[in-house]
């Protein structure tokens, strides 16, 4: 792995597996989560803000990343901030990435106990989903950009015909008033909105390969609109038709609301159907990605094989899986990894963007290969 | 050289004799072998034609051949009144000079000859034979191709003589360009096989590669383009076709005109073209044959066949074993009522049907086709209808299991089909066990398959989900061909991208 990576990503799927990395979890219980938080309906108003911090931390994570081209964040840190601590940073994304990927698996498995199989054994729905993950992973990354780009247009034919198809439920007054104790709330529960936005810091590890990885601003930027608006659009959507109050007593608010729809024809009756494969899709799609960054960042930090890790994580995947005993401890989980994705988005890109400046790091062929790509 | 051990002297002498004993021996003193003794006339030395019987043209071999040889070396008489070494230099300088006649010393060159149904002609006091080209061209003419039926588009097809192949596509493309290169596959079958390209258009390195692949193929014989396809294919234990093979001169045209490379093979009228993607899979020649907007719709149905073929017998299970509630009340009541009575789970259910509408296609590829039809009435109505009656099976099970059978029909490559075929099982066997959740994990399961697979370098999923250029035009559209033929797929990565409007363009 000591040989620099060959950029395969072009700057279009660049943005299409941002988008599909985010978009996971946060898609089902975003409008109760902001909305318990929050408590008036202005969390539209707080996920455009969400979406603007978000951009912030792309800033920052794409300005660091392009000071070592072709390089991720396992490989640089060290440079920044030495050997050891290097190392330590590197743990860290390890644990929160494998934690999150846990996490994913454990999410769907309790929707999926919820909507599709009550009988199954939780046990048996985190196994599936973590074997069948594993498989695609081990294709490498270029595996996981393909399968996204396959992906990316179903969820969004289905995102978009769901609004239309639920446009008579919505009522504008739902959404009233705009800002009803002004501004303040709203900064104070950004934290937990930012749960959604978590995997950002991605953009650490894809530039790398990405073919033009300087120009990546504008996909970026289109990314991080594009997780922006779907986010405001379902949570305008639900809460507008759903009203405020009751969105907060769901557990998966989205989800209910899609079961809402009535529309005269068979089988768009139950858009539940589509609406939860296609959810799954996209938790499939974030987990690739979680779970090829942690067991990279290991193979990297012991210098073992990437795929015997994949395949090695997955006990250790089903243990975390199976932690939390209900529910709740599994939204309360959530909540931590909220926290901890700020950290691992803003705080810790921030920290070695400043310090790398400051200590003057750069990669030194990144003027080479700048001056290349101008020559 | 398999057979070296036996003969003492593997070297043609001057002894005739020893000639002849040495080719009987080496071709296993096969009762086809024929030795035709041609004496001369004035001397008691002679001349003897060997060749295989039934694989020479008997009428070329006596009209032309033997005329030559009595009029220039059994004719003794005359002005002819050389030393007799003399006179078989002469013949043997002369015959030279006719098409497809060489002189050799090589034992082994002789033999293939000879299996080639070429005749070679022993010579008393000469160290060497003579052999005439005279192989008989046996093959059928060629006809509409029974498996890739089109409504529109050339009646022809490819047939088993690999020279009538090779002239059929060089009376297709009539460009310089294109290049056949021959090698030899199989120790024993020793079949020709040929690598079809354009020069120029096609990536060097994909040629390479499929001659190092078809090279490093070690077989006694491969019996049809089949063995070879299972040899250079890129993963063996994938389910899905990762090379296409066509009976249709056309569409290998189309291929070579993407930048795709052909490989014909001698005894087989199917060709195999690389690279093939799953889309390329969906296409039918006969989609760029018509107009685009049709065709674009047929190719949509073509999806949906590819949906219902995959997906509808397990969402059936899904839906009726576990997620009553997501179907529309009203169809969950009138499925409800249909089932009543049925003594089996769903799975068990369409496993009947389904397993019966394979028996019954199966058994319609076997018999003769008048036979075949009547089973196919049989099999679909009367049982159909009377394990309905009987209450075995549901009457929306049958139509689920009609349309996934009528869906599987409609695609354009029978092996996409039956990989779908197979697949289908297995999506059963999830939904019965996971529900909608088993067939989705399935689902993933076959896209993050085909995104891992590649064939002759390109992924089996593009240009759908390619890394490098995602191209709408010839997917489940079929954009007008002025658009179209602008470029050649980018995926192939070919030399000469531009297919067409050069002359708007400044020259390059």
């Amino acid at each position: 792995m000591g040989s620099l990576p060959i950029p395969f990503i072009s700057t279009y799927h660049l943005t299409i597996t941002f988008v599909s990395t985010i978009i996971g979890v946060g898609i089902l219980t975003l409008p109760r989560v902001a909305g318990e938080k929050l408590g008036t309906p202005d969390v539209w108003i707080e996920v455009i803000l969400s979406g603007i911090i978000s951009f912030l931390a792309v800033c920052i994570c794409l300005y660091l990343s392009n000071r070592f081209p072709q390089e991720t964040l396992y490989h640089y840190n060290k440079r920044i901030v030495g050997k050891i601590l290097g190392a330590v940073i590197s743990l860290l994304y390890i644990v929160h990435y494998l934690f999150y990927s846990a996490y994913e698996a454990r999410v769907q498995a309790e929707a999926v106990r919820h909507y599709l199989l009550d009988q199954t054994p939780i046990e048996v729905t985190i196994l599936a989903f973590l074997l069948v993950g594993v498989y695609l992973t081990t294709g490498g990354l270029p595996a996981i950009v393909r399968i996204s780009v396959f992906y990316f247009p179903i969820t969004l034919v289905i995102i978009f015909s769901i609004v239309l198809l639920n446009w008579q439920n919505f009522k504008l007054d739902n959404l009233r008033p705009v800002m009803e104790f002004g501004p303040l709330p709203l900064a104070s529960s950004l934290l937990s909105t930012s749960q959604a936005f978590s995997g950002v810091e991605v953009v650490l590890f894809f530039l790398a390969y990405t073919k033009e990885a300087r120009k990546a601003l504008r996909p970026l930027l289109l990314g991080t609109a594009l997780v922006t608006l779907i986010y405001m659009i379902t949570v305008m959507m639900v809460i507008g038709s759903l009203t405020l109050e009751e969105t907060k007593t769901l557990t998966w608010p989205t989800m209910e609301f899609v079961k809402q729809i009535e529309f005269p024809g068979a089988f768009f009756e139950h858009f539940e159907i589509f609406f939860i494969s296609i959810w799954l899709l996209n938790m499939f799609t974030t987990f690739f990605v979680d779970l090829y960054l942690a067991s990279f960042g290991i193979s990297l930090l012991f210098g073992w094989n990437i795929r015997p890790v994949m395949l090695g994580l997955v006990p250790v995947l089903y243990v975390i899986a199976s932690l939390p005993k209900d529910l709740n401890e599994v939204m309360r989980l959530s909540n931590l990894l909220g926290t901890t994705s700020v950290f691992a988005s803003l705080v810790i890109p921030g920290v070695l963007l400043f310090l790398s400046v400051l200590l003057g790091k750069r990669n030194d062929n990144s003027r080479m290969a700048k001056a290349g790509k101008e020559g | 050289m398999m057979r070296s051990s036996q003969s003492p002297s593997k070297e043609l002498t001057t002894s005739v004799g020893h000639n002849q004993q040495l080719l009987a021996e080496l071709l296993g003193n096969s009762s086809d072998l024929v030795f035709q003794e041609l004496p001369l006339a004035a001397s008691n030395r002679k001349a003897i034609a060997v060749y295989l019987k039934g694989l020479v043209d008997q009428k070329f071999l006596f009209n032309r051949v033997y005329e030559v040889i009595s009029s220039q070396l059994l004719n003794d008489a005359g002005e002819n009144q050389r030393p007799y070494l003399e006179r078989v230099n002469w013949f043997v300088q002369y015959a030279s000079t006719f098409a497809q006649a060489f002189h050799t010393t090589n034992v082994e060159q002789i033999i293939s000859e000879l299996l080639h149904g070429n005749t070679c002609i022993l010579i008393e006091e000469h160290a060497g034979a003579m052999v005439f080209g005279t192989s008989k061209e046996k093959s059928r003419s060629p006809e509409e191709p029974q498996s890739e039926a089109l409504v529109r588009g050339p009646r022809i097809g490819f047939v088993e003589d690999l020279t009538e192949n090779t002239a059929l596509m060089r009376r297709r493309i009539k460009d310089p360009h294109l290049t056949f290169d021959s090698l030899i596959i199989g120790r024993r079958g020793r079949k020709e096989v040929v690598i079809c390209y354009l020069r120029g258009v096609v990536n060097p390195d994909l040629v390479e590669e499929v001659r190092r692949r078809l090279k490093a193929i070690d077989i006694d014989d491969p019996i049809e383009s089949g063995y070879i396809e299972n040899y250079i294919q890129d993963h063996k234990y994938s389910p899905f076709p990762q090379i296409q093979n066509t009976e249709r001169p056309d569409r290998v045209e189309g291929a070579l005109l993407e930048g795709r490379v052909a490989i014909l093979m001698e005894g087989t009228p199917f060709s195999l073209i690389v690279p093939v993607t799953f889309p390329m899979l969906m296409q039918s020649p006969e989609d760029y044959y018509e107009r685009w907007i049709p065709t674009t719709l047929i190719r949509v149905l073509r999806y949906l066949a590819l949906f219902f073929a995959l997906f509808l017998p397990s969402l059936y299970i899904a839906l009726v074993s576990y997620h009553q509630g997501l179907l529309p009340t009203k169809l969950a009541i009138s499925i409800a009522g249909s089932r009543e009575g049925v003594p089996f789970p769903t799975l068990f259910e369409a496993l009947i049907m389904e397993v019966t509408i394979e028996l019954l296609r199966e058994a319609g590829v076997r018999l003769p086709k008048p036979v075949g039809q009547a089973v196919g009435i049989v099999g679909g109505l009367v049982i159909g209808q009377s394990a309905v009656e009987a209450g075995i099976v549901s009457p929306i099970m049958v139509i689920v299991v009609s349309l996934t059978a009528i869906s599987s029909f409609a695609f354009p490559q029978y092996a996409v089909a039956i990989s779908i075929r197979l697949l289908r099982f297995v999506m059963m066997f999830a939904a019965s066990v996971l529900g909608l959740y088993g067939i989705i994990l399935i689902f993933v399961l076959i896209t993050s398959h085909m995104v891992k697979l590649y064939s002759f370098g390109v992924n089996y999923a593009a240009p759908y989900a390619s890394t490098q250029h995602f191209s709408w035009k010839d997917l489940f559209i079929r954009a007008p061909l002025h658009l179209l033929l602008k470029h050649r797929p980018a995926m192939l990565k070919s030399l000469d991208r531009t297919r067409s409007g050069l002359s708007k363009k400044k020259g390059d």
